[in-house]
């Protein structure tokens, strides 16, 4: 009996053991010395389940690029996508006036011809025969002029609370512009009538200096008088409070965009917009078909069956967190020139490096980025390839907002704030820390990113370097003229010691550079102790957006394709300038080159000048933020991949033009 | 028995309600909004707090959301699309279930096997082996095994795979490949279910044997294997399901590190993330529903006592 239990009991762990290898039969032996072939052969080499049929069996096989994603898509509404996946998979599966090509250059899509008028303030475009595709492959209608007539106007709908309403503003759209001017001034005026009826003096605590009522009483003052102040601008402007809603629901309902006929699109601008066709490629500005979107009502863009696709591609399935599937759209205008058939993101949230590193190795996926310690190990593989971005990274100095403390008196002066800047030794953050090609910057506006044609088409740096020597930036590090400048500013202001508090990002390359940073302001700025605390990102939004912090580790990339979405961050009291700076003589400038005098298209070159000479305030003389790194990367891809073109903004990459080398 | 259910089902129902109240309130207490992109101006964040009702007063909140739950609406996610949370946590739930079941099936039985093994040829090789083996399955941490098993498994020997594959008509991936996929994250998950069991079955069993209804239905002649099969192991079971069920909860509510390792789109990581993204409601829902699935289980198991010891049949049985 013994031996039948025994038996019993080996049967059953042989039984899971066989089980569970019952499919091997094709050993995949050390990937991780393979090399991934360049010859023209595919590296899929039929493990993956992919491709049904090998490659020299029919010439018609299908090309399908298998791709990796690590996210799930917050929205396909155009309206409402705010998100780089979002994008991606929009700027794919639809289409605008037009679309990104080889090197940032915008490229007509659904516009045929455009017609500028003379002083840059009207477009109109006349739009080609294309149509509006179901899942199903099946024409639902034509695209009219309408349909982006009634998406650009959804961004300013209030019922929608579109993120990036600020686009339309940005492009400067008639009415638009001072539609989201307005709301946000109304937005501003309303938040702090609620706060003035919300105020207890229970949440303040008496301290040294002053008691709580005192703090309440002064606060309560202070928020009485903005709100004074509020009303009377809204009331001279408009009349009334209840004049200016009114103004600004003529403002939305006037929109400068309109709907000629089926085929023409004309659009008014506030002031000339020297990337105003370069905005037409941002999924915001895509159009959507009002005839459906009513139809199918709530549950429109939820599903890929409550969408219609103008682009290159259907969204054919859409598995949450497992699988997007996008295949050739066949009512796309260009159709034919549409080289891949089938575009498979394999979702994997939060991927690890490794996995992906993997998966690209087992030809599982065709590209991957690499990271960490994978960059050293497969940086000389033949296949491969830098990534170049325009994405910077920086540290906003608080020199004033939120409560007012000894350390932001300090900073206030700009001495102190140079010498951050010159105690960091930046290379160590990119040739040690990240290693990937990333640089170290004293500048602000990254290389590569923008030409002048006015200036020979060279890079905005390379102008920098003509007009000032800027090339690299300014104000370079100098660890003793650091302590200089610092001990003299301490000195000024009567302190010997003072606290910094550094908020960085989490994980662990984070922490590298935060204790980088710490180490090099401890070391070279005397009587400075820094605390490093990593958060999760919407505290350290919201640390950012109180003023409670002394340095923020920030990092910015473009919305469009001209140093003003790079530039205009630090106008007095913007939305994204937590730094306290306020001046003039940058708002005057920003003025000028975003709406005034220098946006005529005949002023486009000392337009170009006048950006190059802020750059250098915002730096050299302000330093109102520490610039740390360019990010850069570098990645593996398949060789038989032709015309990836990375794009710096909007949509990664326009799967259109990529194709796949049989 | 009925009289014993429904005042369970209450109980449940009053449990949820509370976890429910309590969630809600702590929720708010997180730092950061849910609307946490730095592209926007703090006037368009307001503009979304009021989208979604978040600038009314915590209770007038509660209360809409307490209304909303009865009608069977659990809100919906601010990150995904205002996808509804029941459509995000039915979709995430087949595959936590699909690794979580297989885990459980094998652990439990291969663990009684292992146990009962080791029991009835106590202080012999198998009960050393089995010992030890007991303290290698709790003592290494799932990301480990996960690790080795990668490494070793699929990368040098190359079975298995890495990633979990979802079925997939399309990519052709089918049941048994899914399930083939399952194979190595449920082992990993397993490993611990087969310590934890075989640990409480050897002393279970080596105590039953022990005892004297054993000694005699050995006396009224019959054999070893009658007894265990009839008497003992009958016995030794009820101590294994009572920790069984905390362990299904386990399984079922996923595992963060196995989920990450493997690829697998289940619940946990739709925790995590809805955490990190202060997705209030989605917190809410699968917070909910894994107490849901907690009280359910328990309830589950204490039925389960009755059957397998009619002595613990409560009111409504023959006593």
């Amino acid at each position: 009996m013994k031996k039948i239990l025994v038996m019993l009991l080996v049967l059953a762990m042989v039984f899971s053991l066989v089980a569970c290898g019952g499919n091997n039969n094709e050993p995949n032996n050390a990937p991780n010395n393979a090399v991934v072939n360049t010859e023209n052969e595919p590296a899929n080499t039929g493990d993956t389940g992919n491709t049904e049929e090998p490659a020299d069996t029919t010439p018609a096989e299908p090309k399908v690029l298998n791709l990796l994603e690590s996210s799930n898509i917050p929205s396909l509404t155009t309206w409402q996508a705010t998100d780089s996946v979002s994008f991606l998979i929009l700027g794919n599966i639809g289409s605008g006036l037009y679309t990104l090509g080889e090197g940032g250059v915008p490229v007509a899509d659904i516009a045929e011809s455009v017609d500028i008028s003379a002083d840059g303030l009207t477009y109109t475009f006349k739009l080609k025969d294309a149509d509006w595709s179901t899942v199903d492959g099946e024409v639902y209608a034509p695209v009219t002029a309408n349909d982006f007539v009634f998406a650009w106007k959804k961004l300013l709908d209030p019922a929608e609370a579109s993120q990036y309403s600020f686009m339309i503003s940005t492009a400067s759209i008639k009415n638009g512009k001072e539609a989201v001017a307005l709301n946000e001034e109304l937005i501003g005026y309303e938040a702090d009538v609620e706060n003035l009826e919300t105020m207890d003096p229970a949440n303040y605590e008496d301290t040294d200096e002053k008691t709580a009522k005192q703090q309440y009483d002064e606060a309560k003052a202070a928020l009485e008088e903005k709100i004074a102040a509020e009303e009377a601008s809204l009331t001279e402007t408009y009349g009334s409070i209840d004049a200016a809603y009114t103004a600004l629901s003529d403002l939305r309902d006037g929109l400068g965009v309109t709907a000629v006929d089926d085929h023409t699109l004309v659009v008014e601008l506030s002031n000339p917009v020297p990337y105003f066709i370069d905005l037409m490629t941002f999924p915001s500005f895509f159009p959507a078909n009002e005839a459906f979107y009513n139809e199918v009502g709530d549950s429109y863009a939820k599903s890929n069956d409550a969408f219609l696709y103008n682009g290159a591609f259907i969204f054919k399935e859409w598995k949450i967190s497992e699988r997007h599937y996008l295949t050739k759209n066949p009512n796309y205008w260009d159709a034919e020139n549409v080289a891949l058939d089938a575009i498979d993101f394999r979702v994997i949230e939060g991927v690890s490096n490794d996995t992906a590193v993997q998966m690209y190795l087992d030809g599982e996926i065709a590209t991957t980025a690499l990271s960490g310690e994978n960059v050293e190990k497969y940086g000389n593989r033949p296949d491969m390839v830098p990534l170049e971005d325009v994405v910077l990274f920086y540290l906003e100095i608080n020199q004033g907002k939120g409560e007012m403390t000894t350390t932001k008196q300090l900073l206030s002066d700009v001495r102190a704030r140079k010498a951050i800047n010159m105690a960091i030794d930046k290379t160590y953050i990119t040739d040690v820390i990240y290693a990937n090609g990333s640089l170290p910057a004293d500048y602000f506006v990254p290389k590569g990113f923008v030409g002048s044609a006015a200036h020979d088409n060279k890079d905005w740096r390379q102008v920098a370097e003509d007009m000032y020597g800027g090339g690299e930036g300014y104000n370079h590090y100098n660890p003793e003229m650091a302590a200089e400048l610092f001990g003299a500013a301490m000195a000024d202001l009567g302190v010997s010691e003072v606290e910094f508090e550094l908020i960085i990002y989490q994980g662990d390359t984070a922490a590298q550079v935060g204790t980088h940073i710490q180490n090099e302001l401890e070391k070279n700025l005397p009587g400075v102790t820094v605390i490093v605390q990593a958060l999760p990102f919407s505290e350290k939004l919201k640390r950012s957006d109180e003023g409670t912090y002394t340095l923020n580790w920030g990092g910015w990339g473009p919305d469009y394709p001209d140093a003003m979405t790079w530039m205009d961050m630090w106008v007095t009291g913007g939305g994204h300038n937590s730094t306290g700076y306020a001046n003039a003589d940058y708002d005057a400038v920003i003025e000028a080159t975003k709406s005034g005098d220098l946006t005529a298209p005949e002023k486009s070159g000392e337009r170009f000048e006048a950006l190059v000479t802020l750059e250098k305030k915002l730096l050299e003389e302000d330093q109102v933020i520490v610039p740390l790194y360019q990010r850069s990367g570098v990645g593996l891809r398949d060789p038989r991949i032709m015309n990836w073109f990375r794009q710096s903004f909007g949509p990664d990459i326009i799967y259109k033009w990529v194709d796949l080398a049989q | 028995m009925l009289r014993y259910v429904v005042e369970r089902l209450f109980l449940i129902f009053l449990t949820l309600f509370v976890v429910l109240t309590i969630n809600f309130f702590l929720l708010r207490l997180m730092p950061g909004t849910p609307f946490d992109n730095p592209k926007i101006t703090p006037a368009q964040k307001e503009l979304m707090v009021r989208k979604y009702g978040l600038d009314d007063p915590v209770g007038v909140q509660y209360l809409r959301y307490l209304n909303d739950v009865l009608h069977g609406d659990f809100g919906v996610s601010f990150r995904l699309q205002d996808q509804p949370v029941t459509k995000l946590i039915a979709m995430r739930l087949p595959h936590t279930v699909q690794i979580g079941s297989m885990a459980l099936v094998f652990g439990v039985v291969v663990g009684i096997l292992l146990g009962a093994l080791a029991a009835i040829y106590r202080g012999s090789f198998w009960d050393g082996f089995v010992t030890i083996l007991a303290v290698i399955g709790v003592s290494i941490p799932s990301m480990v095994l996960a690790a080795l098993l990668q490494h070793y498994v699929v990368a040098e020997w190359g079975m298995f795979t890495y990633l979990y594959n979802p079925i997939d008509a399309t990519r052709g991936i089918s049941v048994w490949d899914s399930l083939y996929s399952s194979i190595l994250p449920a082992f990993s998950l397993s490993l611990y279910v087969i310590s934890a069991t075989m640990r409480y079955m050897r002393s279970e069993l080596v105590e039953v044997l022990n005892s004297d209804y054993i000694l005699l239905a050995r006396a009224k002649g019959l054999n070893k294997t009658q007894v265990i099969m009839r008497h003992a192991l009958r016995n030794a079971l009820i101590p294994v399901i009572t920790i069984v069920g905390p362990m299904t909860i386990g399984l079922l509510t996923g595992s963060l590190v196995i989920e990450m390792f493997y690829g697998v789109p289940g619940l946990s990581r739709l925790l995590l993330n809805a955490t990190s993204q202060n997705d209030y409601f989605l917190i809410l829902g699968v917070n909910v529903f894994y107490s849901f699935l907690f009280v359910t289980v328990i309830l589950i198991i204490d039925l389960l006592y009755g059957v397998i010891d009619p002595r613990i049949r409560l009111r409504g049985g023959k006593s």
